[in-house]
């Protein structure tokens, strides 16, 4: 597939910044500025990046733990996001939802259930809401291998074929969940693609450490549904490169295979593949960097700045009225 | 000290895997810490020369410094020279932790039960209702000594209520104004009332007599004279029509309208008739005269001025002096029967009840009829039961045939 | 005009769908044969596939996808059949329904009713007869309806279709066939109103669903022994209408709460506590409960009838305030 210049940078810049997103994360988690604990996502932003890349306006999503900065990409402002995740009063929430529950609805995201599954029907539902008002948008429907096992997936998969809805399910296969790994608790080698005949669903595997693999697979499946054909499912094959939360040492797997997984890193993957095709100078992809770095230190020092919510506001939100 | 696991709050710095002043770089292993769960691995979080301020087997609260990545070794040479208490400034750990447990929910007391807490004593608990123990409170009553009726002998509302009505005679009967009898001296009219009633009795053989009569058609006679008061010109009360009936049968029975002064007995070729009227300030007894003389009208008139008169207590003198007999009716008053006590030196007064409508036998037949009781008190020293007795057959004919009265 | 309880909820329900092209109803067996009890029948026919719609065996789906659908701007009045399943899908009702809003932000408005057939209906068994309502009054972010006439359930239900807030809407099985004359015209009952069916002096009777029906038996019988009973129907539990519920105990000073489901830790337990902390000084005896017994309702027919509250059960509790 051909590629145009801005594509390539666009898809590039996107990687970084849920990259260098994620690192900072454990950064501010390590300083104690974030309540409860995070999931970092480092290593796994190119099936992120790459099935968004099939984006348009109009569509919903419906993301998962990691990586919270995804929502960055779908365009959450950074403000937002670091509020929301540092518990303050210019968060989506104000704080009342937290690390997990970045979202807004005028960007397209559905939100995110702590009870991980039961919101892959969420995205279904919006599903049905696309296909009464006829257009072509789709729901994107991210999920993780763990998630696969539980049964609100398959009810949710099997409503959204019976109904041929509009909704791509992103299997983000990172192969653990939490320290179980896919092959002690799954018993398909590919818990999204193995599934999809069962509810009469095409499915792609595409490699989860390449983003151009992931749009390549995506584009086809998204175009698929566009056409009003229903829903399917893809699989990305990727690693979880920290524990599941942080302070997790991951000492359950074998460390030779983490590092294995990590020389497949995709952004450096996708860093090599610019230079050598001379679409991006090492000084363009530096000031891509550093501007990324400070857009993302501006907006911690906002969410530092930003207050707590009071007690009074803590029954706002509850009920419309 | 770096977060590791939703419950850390504290961790152990175990062991510095790189030396003080020593070149690190970001991702670096150079720390192992070691929290209530597990060891961790601290990997440097940027490029720089390390100082250390947490040495081995301190424990850090997570948030406080371990130590510093100086950028540049000048950095680090100025940090290194300053010896002060790094840990004496806390990093924030979530700055709003402080505010919201500032705050921690009150369970909210409502005012009015805290009047409660004076009341239940620690020597024994009370059974009684909330309400039962408000209501006690606010009556200032002390609640062991009300007795419960509720279920399990619970004290309820009505308990206290009861108590509270029980509580109000022995407070009245405490009263020194309740205990305090009030002494009327007898003075005036009330002396001689007193006198003469009692002289009355005293001496004279009185003894009485009663008969039921049945005064449904007086009723009725009565009813017209009301009706067409147009026509007679004054109203004519049930007492003028009772007056004018005693009238008639004193004429017939001459001893019966006299007077009696222990030797002689005067009978009257007149019927002077004493009427008995409740004043407020006593019994009053004014002197209808030369009665036998006068119509119903005339009767009617001129009691009637002699009754207002005698309310007001305004009878000039002798107006209560020289009466033959007297009546009293008490029909107005719940009374079917009494035994009146003669005005001497009268040897006779009648009294005239209440009239009722009882269910009676005419003609074999029950039927509804108006009743009323007429009742002599006589001296049996001057009449005898046969004279009395025609007096009441006599009485009971006129009333009970009511048009021989006016004949 | 005469309908029942049951032809009054299909008929908010067409109403509402006349109404609001957003609002569309689905759920098991809700289409082709209006669902279980013939409450949705006719739906299909006047609004077709787009907006009724049969689902699979699915209760996570169901509330999952009225959860999406209502987020981005459907109305969906979605069908669990028996109340005793919203357990099947309790914590996409307890998390994700009542929390959606409180978690993501003041853009997430959840305008969605989760209708089900709740209580004993005569041998149902342990699974097809529950009250779940006070499970769900243990949540945060839910409204919660419980209607027992037919003029209730009409005018609560249009109002619950109406509402951008979730609402867990209880339909009594044993109340579909019973008949009301209900107005003509249109009519709405807002939430968080309780309803006095009938006034009296000695005792507050708080009764839900079906046990409004017993409780008005009970004051019958108790007005012959000289006992005066009040009754309140809340008709939402959440909200609770706490000031009509205080009026009346201002009057009468004793209360029993009347409920169909498990006495231990039910609508009863909530409701006197509740009061003994707001209205202890005002309470001449002990707020008692009349509710089923703890046990898995049992099928045999004459077991059933002895676990759950009936008049005479009503009558006996009152007699014991005095």
């Amino acid at each position: 597939m051909a590629y145009s210049k801005n594509f390539l940078i666009d898809i590039y810049e996107e990687l970084v910044e849920l990259r260098l997103f994620e690192e900072k994360l454990v950064e501010i988690y390590n300083l104690g500025k974030v309540p409860g604990h995070i999931h970092s996502g480092v290593g796994e932003e190119a099936t992120y990046v790459g099935t968004l890349a099939t984006r348009k306006d109009g569509d919903y999503y419906k993301i998962t733990h990691r990586p919270v900065g995804a929502s960055a990409i779908i365009g959450v402002p950074l403000n937002t996001i670091f509020s929301e995740i540092m518990g303050k009063r210019d968060g989506n929430s104000g704080g009342r939802g937290g690390v997990n529950h970045v979202s807004l609805l005028s960007k397209g995201m559905l939100g995110f259930s702590g009870t991980l599954a039961c919101d892959i029907a969420v995205g279904v539902g919006a599903g049905l809401t696309i296909k009464k008002k006829g257009t072509d948008n789709i729901v994107y429907v991210y999920y993780g291998d763990g998630t696969s096992s539980r049964g609100p997936v398959h009810e949710a998969m099997n409503l959204a074929a019976v109904w041929q809805l509009p909704v791509l399910f992103i299997c983000e296969n990172n192969q653990f969940a939490i320290s179980t790994h896919a092959t002690e608790g799954i018993s398909v080698e590919n818990p999204g693609a193995d599934r999809a005949a069962g509810y009469g669903m095409p499915s792609k595997i595409v490699d989860g450490t390449d983003v151009l693999s992931v749009y390549e697979g995506a584009k086809e499946l998204t175009d698929y549904i566009r056409s009003g054909k229903g829903p399917a499912i893809l699989e990305a094959k990727s690693y979880r490169w920290r524990g599941h939360f942080e302070g997790d040492q991951a000492r359950y797997r074998d460390a030779g295979v983490t590092e294995e997984w990590k020389r497949k890193d995709c952004v450096e993957k996708m860093k090599k593949y610019i230079c050598e095709s001379k679409v991006a100078t090492q000084e363009e992809i530096n000031a891509i960097c550093k501007k990324i770095n400070d857009d993302l230190d501006k907006a911690i020092k906002f969410a530092d700045e930003s207050q707590s919510i009071t007690v009074e506001e803590i029954y706002e939100y509850m009920y419309v009225k | 000290m770096p977060r590791a696991g939703l419950t850390m709050v504290e961790g152990t710095v175990m062991m510095w895997k790189v030396e003080e002043g020593s070149e690190v770089k970001k991702g670096d292993s150079i720390l192992e810490i070691e929290n209530e769960k597990t060891m961790i691995d601290f990997e440097c979080t940027a490029d720089g020369f390390i100082h250390i301020v947490a040495e081995p087997g301190e424990v850090v609260a997570v948030g406080r410094r371990i130590g510093f990545v100086a950028e540049t070794k000048e950095e680090y040479n100025e940090l290194s020279k300053n010896k002060k208490d790094f840990n004496s400034t806390t990093v924030e750990v979530c700055s709003n932790d402080g505010e919201i447990s500032s705050s921690k929910q009150k369970f909210e007391i409502k005012k009015d039960n805290e009047i409660y807490s004076s009341h239940v004593t620690n020597k024994g608990h009370v059974r009684a209702t909330g309400l039962a123990k408000k209501m006690a409170i606010s009556a200032e009553i002390d609640i062991k000594k009300v007795n419960g009726t509720g279920p399990n002998g619970r004290i309820v509302a009505k308990d206290i209520d009861d108590y509270i009505n029980s509580m109000a005679i022995v407070n009245d009967t405490n009263n020194e104004k309740y205990l305090k009898p009030e002494v009327i001296p007898l003075t005036g009219i009330r002396r001689s009332i007193a006198k003469n009633m009692y002289e009355s009795l005293q001496n004279m053989a009185q003894s009485s007599a009663a008969v039921e009569v049945d005064v449904t058609k007086l009723m009725e006679m009565k009813k017209i004279f009301t009706d067409k008061i147009n026509i007679i010109g004054c109203k004519v009360t049930m007492n003028d029509i009772l007056a004018m009936a005693t009238v008639k049968v004193l004429k017939k029975h001459p001893l019966t309208n006299s007077t009696f002064d222990g030797t002689n007995i005067t009978t009257y070729p007149y019927v002077n008739l004493s009427v008995a009227v409740g004043a407020e300030n006593g019994l009053m007894v004014p002197v209808l005269k030369y009665a036998d003389k006068m119509t119903l009208t005339q009767i009617s008139t001129n009691l009637k001025d002699l009754v207002e008169r005698a309310k007001e207590g305004k009878l000039v003198s002798d107006e209560q002096l020289g009466g033959t007999f007297t009546i009293s009716n008490v029909g107005v008053f719940p009374i079917d029967i009494a035994t009146p006590i003669i005005n001497p030196p009268q040897v006779a007064i009648m009294g005239f009840g209440r009239s009722v409508k009882k269910m009676v036998i005419v003609n074999d037949e029950p039927c509804i009829r108006t009743m009323m009781n007429i009742f002599v008190t006589f001296d049996h020293r001057v009449l005898d039961g046969l004279e009395v007795g025609r007096i009441m057959y006599d009485m009971k004919e006129y009333l009970e045939n009511p048009e021989l009265i006016i004949v | 005009m005469l309908v029942t309880y049951g032809q009054a909820i299909g008929d908010a329900i067409k109403e509402e769908m006349r109404n609001d092209e957003n609002v569309i109803i689905f759920g098991e067996d809700v289409a082709e044969m209006g669902n279980i009890f013939g409450i949705t029948k006719g739906a299909l026919e006047e609004f077709g596939h787009d907006r009724v719609k049969n689902t699979p065996i699915s209760e996570t789906a169901i509330i999952g996808s009225a959860i999406g659908a209502a987020i981005t701007g459907l109305r969906p009045c979605v069908e669990l059949m028996y109340s005793d399943f919203a357990l099947v899908a309790f914590s996409e009702l307890f998390h994700c329904v009542g929390k959606w809003r409180y978690m993501h932000g003041p853009e997430y408005k959840l305008p969605l009713v989760v209708r089900s057939a709740m209580g004993s209906s005569f041998g149902a068994g342990a699974e097809h007869s529950n009250c779940v309502e006070s499970l769900f009054m243990h949540a945060t972010g839910l409204i919660i309806v419980s209607p027992s006439t037919a003029y209730d359930a009409k005018g609560l239900l249009k109002t619950a279709i109406r509402s951008d807030d979730p609402v867990l809407f209880f339909e009594h099985k044993q109340l579909y066939q019973t008949k009301e004359n209900i107005p003509d015209d249109e009519y709405t009952i807002p939430f968080g109103v309780a309803d006095v069916k009938r006034e009296g002096k000695d005792v507050t009777i708080i009764a839900v669903g079906l046990m409004v029906k017993k409780a008005i038996e009970a004051a019958s019988i108790l007005e012959e022994k000289g006992i005066s009973i009040e009754i309140i129907d809340p008709r939402t539990l959440v909200p609770f209408d706490k000031e009509t519920v205080f009026e009346s105990i201002r009057k009468t000073h004793r209360v029993v709460v009347v409920e169909e489901s498990n006495k231990t830790a039910g609508i009863g337990a909530e409701l006197a506590a509740m009061i003994q902390e707001s209205m202890y000084d005002e309470l001449d005896g002990p707020v008692l409960r009349v509710a089923a017994l703890d046990v898995p309702l049992p099928y045999n027919i004459a077991l059933e009838l002895h676990c759950v509250p009936d008049a005479q059960k009503i009558v006996t509790a009152v007699e014991a305030l005095f």
